[in-house]
Parts: structure tokens; sequence; C-alpha cells
């Protein structure tokens, strides 16, 4: 469990956009992974069926509330609590913020693609699964959300070097 | 980003082009300075995001605790499930046991079986009473039927399980002269 915890939680956190539900989602996906254990076919992609269970119980969620997925509020705290390392490191820290804030501003399906390729390396095909679209889509909402994420990116560091001039 | 190439250069930085494909991309990527930026915002982002994120979102502290403890609940609600549901059965197959046997199909009146066998003269009626140091010897041929299966005797026996319960089960018989007394 060790091993995967940090990878369930962050898609949780991409997911959900909420530590607390973050949070409840990365227990429910162990509990539901504990109990269905007997359905995992290949020991190696334990990690990707873990990734479909937290996809899964998120999806139930929103349709139980009758809520659509939110634009991910910004964890300020824990961007906060990385403030007090070295410069490097903090200017590091800084554009890590920047990046996952603007991730985090995408569309959720774009995010969810996102997050799964760039911060856990899954392939298109792993993707697909976890999140029962197509490959094509996969690829289209992945190639979207990465312009999308340059377009953005630029316009921060743009902004951040203007505010930094003044 | 005018040029139709240019919407390669996600394909092209995720490795999805064909070989061919890739050296044309790279061929243009050399000539195309706005591609160049971008791979090179791209590649900044990628790194970013797999090496960043990890750090920046720490797992609180208490939450593998949190799954264990969650676990843990579930593999005694479990436990208890499982032992519920063996006592349950046990008790399904003993009422079962103790209803059906009696009045399972080998015992049925219309399926008596018979068996013919040479009987003492002990267990024939109105024989007369042999001497007690006399050692019983076949008087006849003698007839056993099983009567009605209702009248079967059951005899719980001790057994080393709480959970299972052991009946014997003796059916009644009639026993009635059929022949001669054999020959010695």
């Amino acid at each position: 469990m060790d091993e995967h915890l940090p990878h369930v939680y962050r898609f949780a956190l991409r997911l959900t956009g909420c530590r607390q539900e973050a949070e409840d989602l990365t227990q429910d996906t162990f509990l539901r992974a504990w109990r269905q254990r007997g359905r995992l076919r290949d020991a190696d992609a334990v990690r990707a069926w873990l990734f479909t269970i937290a996809k899964n119980l998120w999806s139930d969620r929103l349709r139980r509330k009758g809520r659509r997925p939110a634009v991910v509020e910004t964890l300020q705290e824990d961007h906060q609590s990385a403030a007090v390392a070295a410069d490097r490191e903090l200017i590091v820290q800084e554009d890590v913020r920047r990046v996952l804030e603007a991730m985090d501003s995408l569309p959720a399906r774009q995010r969810e693609v996102l997050h799964l390729h760039a911060c856990d390396g899954f392939s298109l095909g792993e993707i697909a699964a976890i999140l029962g679209i197509s490959v094509d889509a996969a690829k289209a909402n992945l190639c979207e959300a990465r312009k999308r994420l340059r377009r953005q990116f630029r316009e921060i560091d743009c902004g951040a070097c203007r505010s930094e001039k003044k | 980003m005018a040029e139709p190439r240019c919407e390669q250069l996600d394909e092209y930085l995720c490795g999805w082009l064909s070989p061919d494909e890739a050296a044309e991309f790279a061929a243009h990527l050399a000539g195309c300075s706005a591609c160049r930026e971008e791979c090179a915002v791209q590649r900044r982002i990628d790194r970013l995001l797999a090496e960043g994120a990890a750090g920046i979102e720490p797992v609180p502290a208490a939450l593998a605790d949190r799954i264990e403890r969650g676990v843990r609940a579930a593999r005694r609600r479990r436990r208890v499930g499982w032992a519920c549901a063996l006592t349950a059965a046990a008790g399904i197959v003993l009422a079962l046991g103790l209803w059906g046997a009696p009045r399972s199909s080998f015992l049925r009146n219309d399926a008596r079986p018979v068996v013919t066998a040479p009987v003492a003269a002990d267990d024939l009626p109105q024989q007369p009473v042999l001497p007690s140091s006399a050692k019983p010897q076949a008087a006849a041929i003698a007839r056993v039927t099983l009567v009605d299966s209702s009248s079967a005797i059951l005899v719980p026996v001790e057994s080393h399980s709480p959970n299972v319960t052991v009946v014997r089960i003796y059916p009644t018989v009639k026993i009635a002269r059929e022949g001669a007394k054999p020959s010695p």
C-alpha cells in the first residue's frame, strides 16, 4: 500500500480538488481494492487498477450528488508549507505550484488524462482503460490539455516576469 | 505554430510518431523557432509535473493509519460474517437431516427393502426357551422388512465440534418367518 498511496492520493486530489474528499476517496479506494482483491488479474497493473477504482468511486459520488466535476480549488496550505525551502528550491516549488494551478483549471477530463500521463506515466491505453474512454479520446484530450497548459504557463510566466520588472 | 506540421508537436514529444514521421518532424523543428520554444516549455512542464507534484502534495501522515484501520475493521466484519454463515449453514443441514432422513425414499413404505437371513431361535416368537448355556442356533429363515419410516429411532452421538451434531438413525424392522430351519 505504501508504494501506491501517494499516487492514489494525488490522483484523488486531481479528481476532487479538496484534501478532505481526496483522503476519503483514497481510503475508500483501498478498502474496495482489499474487498475485490480476488479480481486483480495482473499483479503488475495494481496501480492502474487502483486508479480505476478511484475514478469509478468518484464518478458514483458525483452521480449521487448530481454534481458536475468542479474546477479544482488551489491547495494553498500545501503550497504554503513548501515556502520554507531554500531560494532555488522555492523557485522550483513556485513553478510546480503554477503548473498544478494551471492543470487544475483544465476541464475535468483533460485534467485527469494529463495527470495520469504526466504525473504517473501511464500509457494512452492504460489511461483509456482507467477512465473508461477510447484511446483516441484519451489522445485528443491529452493533446488539448498539453496545449492549454503551455498557453497558460506562458501567460503566467509572462505575468510573473512583468511583475518582477515593475 | 502556423504549419500543419506544428500540430504534431505533442505526438512527437510523446513518442507517438512513426520513425519516419519523427525524423520529418525533427527536420521541421530545426527550422521552426516557435516549435522549439513550445518544446522547451512542454519539457519544463513535464519535468515539473513528474518531479514536483510529489513534493508539493505530500500524503497526510494519518491517512495510511486510517486506511489500515479500515481494512482491519473490514477483515473483522468479514470473519464474523463467515462464522455466522457457517453456523447458519450447519443449522440448516442439521434441520434438513432431522426432518428429511426418516422420510427419505429408501424408507418409504412402497420401497421397503426386504432381506432374508437365518435368524436365531431367540429372535422368533412362540419358540421354546433354550437353556441359558446353549448357544443360539439358526432356527429358520426370516424375512426382515423395514417398517414405517416415521418410527425410526434417532440417537444423538457425541461429536468433537460444537457446530456439528451427529445423529444415528436406527430404522425399525419387522421380522417374519419365511422358511424352514436350515440344515446344520
